[in-house]
């Protein structure tokens, strides 16, 4: 099974979600996931390096620069193309999940057209 | 920075003192950026958010988790088992130590310290054995054991503390692990205390006995470590044993505390062996 259809975790998600447009730092993923979630989704500092440490490990995302900002250490995180591929995946899985509650009839036609979609398991947690 | 700014600097100490939880090895690589995202996530506040506190436990908890995951379970068992006999080394001297003191408060004959010195000079011996145990290299640290066991025995007829260093000796000879060396292994002090001190006999405290009650406090405590790191919790069980084994070893055998120990004994083996066992990432310290 690839990695590409695992279920994620919310934060994991918009963590991979907020890097979308452009690399960002730390704090400003946590910004920019707040955001996009609408305020949902308020990633703790030590949440947030936790998933990139297991981000960066699995080569979704990767340190593009360093620089001192006020003395310390900045890192920008980028998407890698692996990155790109399994948030977007996991829109897509998400999205045909949905349906099954918002368009039950298209859903149920797609599901007979097509091989039934293997089962998303959980991993460790982000 | 110009002075009067104490609020910054006073969140950025706080701050700094929680990244402790994270391994040295990863706040050397990572501790810069983590605290500057903290003090950004924080502006104006002169303590981090509870929130934000407890992302940074577990953060650190689970790097260090993941720092460890490579050690065997028969290493880990290894550790505990040398953790546990060090220990009973340190509480063998302090309760050496402690009879000097209460000999000397009721006034010593003349001359006792030249028959005690060697005893007083052997105990400190021991307790930079048990140093050695954690810091110097094995072929340093095994031999020096076995040679305080062998002075034991010749000066004191110490045969506990000759079998407890022997021990030590080998074990340590077993395995290429260093014993772990963070200060989080502190947090056994209390709970070796309360195994080695003298047992209350039959104080009752609210009508319900004061060796329950320490009873119950001690295996409350070893479960919770159990869900932080299962080898502290396991090393006191060893150390209850060793303490039972040396109590019906020895003529001066504390009456009342058998049963209290075997409580903790059953406890903590129960409790922290199958952890211990299947468990490589419940090792944190």
């Amino acid at each position: 099974m690839s990695k590409s259809q695992v279920a994620m975790r919310e934060p994991t998600y918009f963590v991979l979600a907020s890097l979308l447009d452009r690399p960002l730092h730390g704090y400003a993923i946590i910004k920019h996931a707040e955001e996009l979630s609408g305020g949902r989704v308020r990633l703790a500092t030590g949440t947030l390096y936790t998933a990139l440490d297991r981000l960066t490990g699995e080569g979704y995302v990767t340190v593009i620069r360093e620089e001192v900002v006020n003395g310390r250490t900045r890192r920008t995180y980028a998407l890698t193309g692996a990155g790109a591929t399994a948030v977007r995946a996991e829109a897509e899985r998400m999205a045909a999940a949905a349906r099954v509650v918002t368009d039950p009839a298209a859903s149920a036609r797609s599901a007979a057209g097509s091989p039934a979609a293997p089962r998303a398991r959980r991993v460790r947690p982000a | 920075m110009t002075a009067g700014e104490s609020g910054p600097t006073g969140l950025e100490r706080r701050c700094r003192w929680l990244l402790r939880a994270y391994p040295a090895a990863y706040r050397a690589e990572h501790g810069d950026e983590l605290l500057g995202t903290m003090l950004e996530a924080a502006p104006d506040r002169a303590w981090p958010a509870w929130r934000e506190m407890r992302s940074v436990i577990r953060g650190g908890l689970r790097a260090r988790s993941a720092q460890n995951q490579r050690l065997p379970a028969r290493a880990n068992v290894r550790l505990a088992v040398m953790l546990a006999l060090a220990t009973f080394l340190a509480l063998m001297v302090a309760t050496y130590f402690r009879q000097f003191f209460v000999l000397m408060s009721f006034g010593m004959p003349p001359g006792w310290e030249n028959g005690l010195l060697p005893i007083w000079i052997l105990g400190v011996v021991t307790l930079v054995v048990v140093i050695l145990a954690w810091f110097a290299r094995r072929a340093i640290a095994a031999p020096v054991m076995l040679v305080t066991g062998a002075a034991w025995l010749v000066l004191e007829r110490g045969v506990i503390l000759t079998a407890a260093l022997t021990c030590l000796a080998v074990i340590s000879v077993l395995g290429q692990e260093r014993m772990p060396r963070s200060w989080l292994w502190w947090a056994a002090v209390p709970p070796a205390w309360l195994l080695a001190v003298p047992r209350l006999g039959h104080a009752h405290l609210a009508g319900i006995s004061v060796n329950l009650l320490v009873a119950v406090a001690f295996v409350l405590c070893t479960l919770a470590w159990v869900v932080v790191d299962a080898r502290p919790a396991f090393a006191l069980a060893v150390l209850a044993g060793i303490i039972e084994v040396a109590v019906l070893a020895s003529s001066y055998g504390r009456v009342g505390s058998y049963k209290a120990s075997t409580i903790y004994l059953a406890a903590g083996i129960t409790a922290a062996l199958p952890l211990l066992l299947r468990t490589r990432r419940r090792t944190v310290l």
